[in-house]
Order: structure tokens, then C-alpha cells, then sequence
């Protein structure tokens, strides 16, 4: 199955005065950007599936209410990552409070005994499988910028604002990331 | 060689994101969820109504069990200290008119005794 690239509501069609004025074209310019917000969430997420969508309809309704604005000082699909992002940063706050709260004990036990986050299906290829484990070893941050670079075919500029960092902190943490990646897919058998 | 790793890296993302992209759920099967999670977002406030109800229950018991005591009006001159009762009886005749020294009953043989002396 190919992915075509959808037409992004960013490319000159919606801008940030469309959205103030126009809640239909708002909900169409979400729509339009679904898969890639989607797919984002999910590897926010730590490609947890139900995480992902609790975090993307949580988006929605944020922007769809107005608690989160777009002002277009950026392209849409960075402004909208940058919000997934900053959703999924704060579920997973709250998990880890929530946690902390009831059962102290077992996160003690999880943060010395990390376990991969990642769920691999079973359905994905063995490199798949080996590429998504190799990446949930990276430091968060360098994981990101690379995804978002790989995976979402963003450049290092727009990662940034999708990160919320300069252009200099992304760039570091894409050839950090990069340079580790490929150690550590070396390391677990797949060749560059 | 670093353009060869970008290359496959980018092809196996590719792969990735095709496959997350088969399993996603459709935009407005996602804004349906809202429904779904209500009660999840719900029972926050639930538990927010049962302490506050809880909470004016006990006002309104505290109420109606009748009427707060008067408080006494207390003037400073009326006031003892805690420990006044020990002064009580002591030293009482020290202010009445027939009160005598105890050795006020020499003074008058004193007396006596130079008017008859030489």
C-alpha cells in the first residue's frame, strides 16, 4: 500500500483568519491533516494506539472549542504538531502523577526496570518490528526530530516549530539521533 | 554513504506509516470518542458533587441542632483570674474596721508602764 501525501490544508488554502471566521473550514482542514495528525499522535504516544486517540481527540476539541488557536506563524501541520505534542506531554504528565499517587511502588519498579515501550503487532515485518524498537531507545528528543523528518517528511525547520526548540537544538539532536539510530540498528542486525 | 542510510531509513519509515495509516480510525469516528469518554471525564465531578453535598450536609446538621449558647458578657471588673478562688478567706479582715495587729494588745501596757514610772 502506498501513502499518498495528502493535500495539506497549508499550502496558502488555510490560513489563520480562515480558521477564526470559519469553524467548517477549520473542521475540514483537520480533516484534511487526520493521517498525519494521527499518525504523529501515535508516535508521541510511544505507539500506543489508545493513547494516540484519547491525545488526537483531545486536539480536536481543543482547537475546535478555540482553547487552542492557530495563528499562522507557522504552516498548519507544524502548528497542529506542536499541539499533539504538547497534549501527549501532558497526558503522560498526569499518567505518571496519577501513578505516583496510587501506586508509588510500581513506578519505582518501571523506572528501574524500563521496558520497551514500544507494542509491536505482530502483522509488522521483523525490520518494521526492529526499527520501531531501535527508535524507542532514542532519547526522546531525538527521536522526535527524526521522525518527524523520516517519517512525517518535514525539514529540520519545520521540526523545530513542531518541537517547540530552535533550529540549532533540533539539528543537534537530529545528527545526535541519526548517528545513534544507525549504532543501534547495526547492533540488532539491519544494515543502513 | 550518510545519503544511502537517509535513503533506506526513510523507505522503512515509509513502510511504518503506511501500515499506521491502514489501522487509523476516520476523523469523525475519533470525534464520536467524545461521547464514549464522557463518563471517564465525568467521574471527576461526580466525586466533586458528593464532597460538596457531603460538606453542606454537615453545615446544615451542625444547624439544626439548635441554637449557639449566649456568650455571657464578661466586664473587666467582673473578671477573676483563674487562680483568684485560692485568695478567697485570706486576708479577708485585713480590710475591716475592727482588725488589730496581733501584737497591738502591748501597746497599752507600754503605756502604762512609763505613765507610773518615775
Amino acid at each position: 500500500m502506498s501513502y499518498a501525501k495528502p493535500a495539506r490544508a497549508t499550502n496558502g488554502v488555510m490560513t489563520a483568519t480562515h480558521c477564526d471566521t470559519d469553524p467548517a473550514a477549520l473542521r475540514q482542514a483537520l480533516m484534511e491533516l487526520h493521517r498525519d495528525a494521527y499518525t504523529w499522535a501515535l508516535n508521541c504516544c510511544d505507539r500506543n494506539r489508545a493513547d494516540a486517540e484519547d491525545v488526537l481527540q483531545a486536539v480536536y476539541l481543543k482547537v475546535l472549542d478555540g482553547r487552542a488557536q492557530f495563528e499562522g506563524r507557522s504552516s498548519m501541520l507544524t502548528w497542529l504538531f506542536s499541539v499533539v505534542r504538547k497534549t501527549a506531554s501532558d497526558q503522560r504528565r498526569r499518567r505518571v502523577m496519577h501513578k505516583l499517587l496510587l501506586d508509588p511502588l510500581a513506578l519505582i519498579m518501571a523506572n528501574a526496570d524500563p521496558e520497551p515501550p514500544a507494542e509491536v503487532p505482530i502483522e509488522q515485518g521483523q525490520l518494521r518490528a526492529r526499527l520501531t524498537q531501535a527508535l524507542a531507545m532514542l532519547p526522546r528528543r531525538q527521536r522526535e526530530v527524526l521522525l518527524l523528518v523520516f517519517y512525517h517528511e518535514l525539514t529540520i525547520e519545520e521540526a523545530a516549530r513542531a518541537m517547540d526548540t530552535s533550529l540549532g537544538s533540533a539539528r543537534q539532536h537530529y545528527a545526535r539521533g541519526k548517528q545513534r539510530l544507525r549504532t543501534l540498528l547495526a547492533d540488532i542486525g539491519v544494515s543502513g | 554513504m550518510n545519503s544511502d542510510f537517509d535513503a533506506g531509513l526513510r523507505a522503512r519509515m515509509r513502510g511504518l506509516r503506511d501500515d499506521d495509516i491502514a489501522t487509523a480510525p476516520s476523523f469523525e469516528q475519533l470525534l464520536k470518542r467524545r461521547l464514549d469518554i464522557a463518563p471517564r471525564v465525568g467521574r471527576g465531578a461526580v466525586w466533586a458533587v458528593i464532597a460538596t453535598a457531603t460538606i453542606i450536609a454537615i453545615g446544615f446538621g451542625l444547624m439544626r441542632q439548635g441554637p449557639a449558647p449566649e456568650l455571657q458578657t464578661m466586664t473587666w471588673t467582673a473578671w477573676q483570674s483563674p487562680t483568684g478562688s485560692l485568695l478567697n478567706g485570706f486576708g479577708e479582715g485585713v480590710s475591716s474596721e475592727n482588725w488589730r495587729s496581733p501584737t497591738a494588745v502591748l501597746a497599752p501596757l507600754t503605756f502604762a508602764h512609763r505613765k507610773d514610772s518615775p
